[in-house]
């Protein structure tokens, strides 16, 4: 047989192998955003179930500042109106809302001090940073997942696969600057 | 002679300091040792003067030797000799050997001297670092202790030829929110294995020879008292044995590179591994080399790592400074790495402990696993 022949059929094979690899590495990246975005609602509404809890506290002790409750509000709001489908600009609105309702809660714990001595208070405040921690942990663990899917359609010989037969669009990272400042933690790439 | 006073004098107070530092149950023992060196009217070093001239006198004789050599043959040399009816080459050597044994002898006398101050200034500082942190010995046979660490981890099932405890100590990390007991361990463990070469002989024949190479390894440890998680291995190099039945990867490719997760089953997997947890574990490779965690059935935590210098201290003075030294050690000698390692698990307890019920639950009845 043609050597030649032989030659180019040895690199049609690696062209196709390759190229099944790189469309299941799209399709595996893409289901590893979608997970770490499920990651991020979990917790998110995780956090709203707390704050069940919270306002039973916040009732205990006779707080009943409208604003608060308002924040409270808005943040579970914010929460059930994030999407299915991972996109990063949508969390603005429930870290801002977050953001807010932590202030808030300090304010009333300098207001209240029966509420800032009282253990299930603080306990309950614990719970609720913990809880934060997790949505931040998440967010940043989504984040890298976004950072590598967007590389691979984004780099050749990704863009290629992924412009011929993938067709899979760019990922929203989250990328709000003033809630990046608040986490406690950063990925260690 | 004052050379041999000053020696004599500063001997004797190293004697008596080193066994007076053996006996030490204290800080407060040690800076009483530090006070007499402080105390000390003379040269905390010992005068080589003499040790000098006998390793000067070694070098005269090597040289005369090579001399005698040298000029053996010309008539002058050979007929004292003669007369003396000595054999010059057995003299020689004779000679050159005395020389060798002097010298090398005044080099490892001066050595073995100028070594004594650094190793007390060592010891103690080693031992201020243990009261300072409270660590004490575990007082029980090392092969008890392994077999207890044995029933509760995998991570000690290491080394195909031999395994020992080298070193194995206690201690209680107080942190912001609760005191966590410790014990910190010495792993030296020895794999036998054979080796095939194959080798040709003179007559160009090959032939294959086997011989047995045994590799020795350290593996280090802190079992820690954490009651909030249990049956849950979290390993980054080989150990196998540490595993459970029940793998699980995460949402985070840089912990699934890094680590192997498992678990007794799925759902103490799913309620360990949190995001806050996934990164506060990514950051252990920041202090820490090939670290490998096991939660054991019964509230114990096996963390273990390759690194050997958990307890180094750095203390800046020695004994041939007593004033500074007495100070540096007064103040207490820091263990900056392990307690970095401690805090970094401190952090871990609070990620995984009930917030409503700040009280440890008691151990549950251990499990083999």
């Amino acid at each position: 047989m043609d050597i030649t022949l032989i030659l180019s059929a040895v690199i049609a094979v690696v062209i196709i192998i390759a190229g099944f690899s790189i469309y299941n590495g799209i399709i595996g990246g893409h289901n590893r955003v979608q997970r770490a975005w499920s990651d991020v609602l979990v917790y998110e509404r995780q956090k709203t179930k707390v704050l069940d809890q919270l306002q039973k506290v916040l009732a205990d002790f006779m707080v009943f500042e409208a604003s608060l409750l308002e924040k409270i509000a808005g943040l579970r709001s914010a929460v059930h109106a994030l999407p299915a489908g991972a996109d990063g600009n949508a969390l603005t609105k429930v870290e801002t809302a977050s953001r807010d309702l932590m202030g808030g809660l300090r304010i009333a714990f300098e207001a209240y001090p029966d509420l800032k001595a009282s253990e299930a208070a603080n306990n309950m405040m614990r719970e609720i940073a913990e809880q934060q921690e997790n949505v931040g942990a998440a967010i940043t663990i989504y984040n890298r997942n976004v950072e590598l899917f967007n590389n691979s359609i984004e780099m050749f010989p990704g863009s290629v696969v992924n412009g011929l037969f993938n067709k899979k669009t760019r990922v929203t990272p989250f990328s709000d600057a003033e809630a990046s400042q608040s986490f406690s933690y950063t990925p260690n790439i | 002679m004052p050379n041999t006073s000053q020696n004599a004098r500063l001997n004797e107070l190293l004697t008596v300091s080193e066994a007076n530092i053996d006996r030490a149950e204290s800080n407060a023992d040690l800076l009483n040792v530090i006070h007499e060196f402080a105390l000390y009217n003379g040269p905390l070093k010992f005068n080589f003067t003499r040790a000098w001239w006998f390793f000067g006198t070694g070098l005269l004789l090597i040289a005369g030797t090579v001399a005698l050599y040298w000029f053996a043959n010309t008539y002058t040399v050979a007929a004292f000799f003669y007369q003396l009816q000595i054999d010059p080459v057995m003299f020689g050597m004779a000679v050159g050997l005395l020389g060798i044994v002097i010298a090398v002898w005044s080099l490892v006398w001066m050595k073995s001297k100028s070594d004594r101050l650094p190793s007390l200034s060592s010891k103690i500082a080693r031992l201020s670092s243990y009261f300072h942190n409270g660590l004490t010995g575990l007082g029980e046979d090392e092969r008890v202790t392994l077999n207890k660490l044995d029933a509760q981890f995998g991570d000690y099932t290491r080394g195909n030829y031999s395994r020992e405890l080298v070193t194995s100590i206690r201690g209680v990390f107080t942190g912001t929110l609760r005191s966590l007991p410790y014990t910190y361990h010495q792993l030296h463990y020895v794999n036998k294995r054979k080796v095939h070469t194959t080798v040709t002989d003179k007559d160009g024949k090959t032939r294959t020879e086997t011989r047995v190479v045994y590799d020795h390894y350290d593996r280090y440890s802190l079992v820690i008292a954490f009651p909030w998680v249990t049956g849950i291995s979290v390993r980054s190099d080989d150990q196998t044995q540490n595993d459970y039945s029940y793998p699980m990867d995460t949402a985070s490719p840089d912990f699934n590179k890094a680590f192997c997760l498992t678990g007794s089953s799925e759902m103490l997997c799913a309620k360990f591994i949190k995001p806050s947890t996934v990164l506060h574990l990514l950051k252990l490779f920041n202090i820490l080399h090939r670290p490998n965690l096991e939660f054991s059935d019964n509230g114990k935590l096996c963390l273990s790592f390759a690194n050997s210098d958990l307890l180094t201290f750095g203390t800046q003075y020695s004994l041939s400074s007593p004033n500074e030294f007495y100070a540096e050690i007064d103040a207490g000698v820091d263990l900056p790495r392990l307690m970095s390692v401690l805090q970094w698990s401190h952090a871990l307890s609070e990620l995984h402990d009930d917030n409503f019920t700040f009280t440890a639950s008691p151990p549950k009845k251990r499990k083999e696993k």
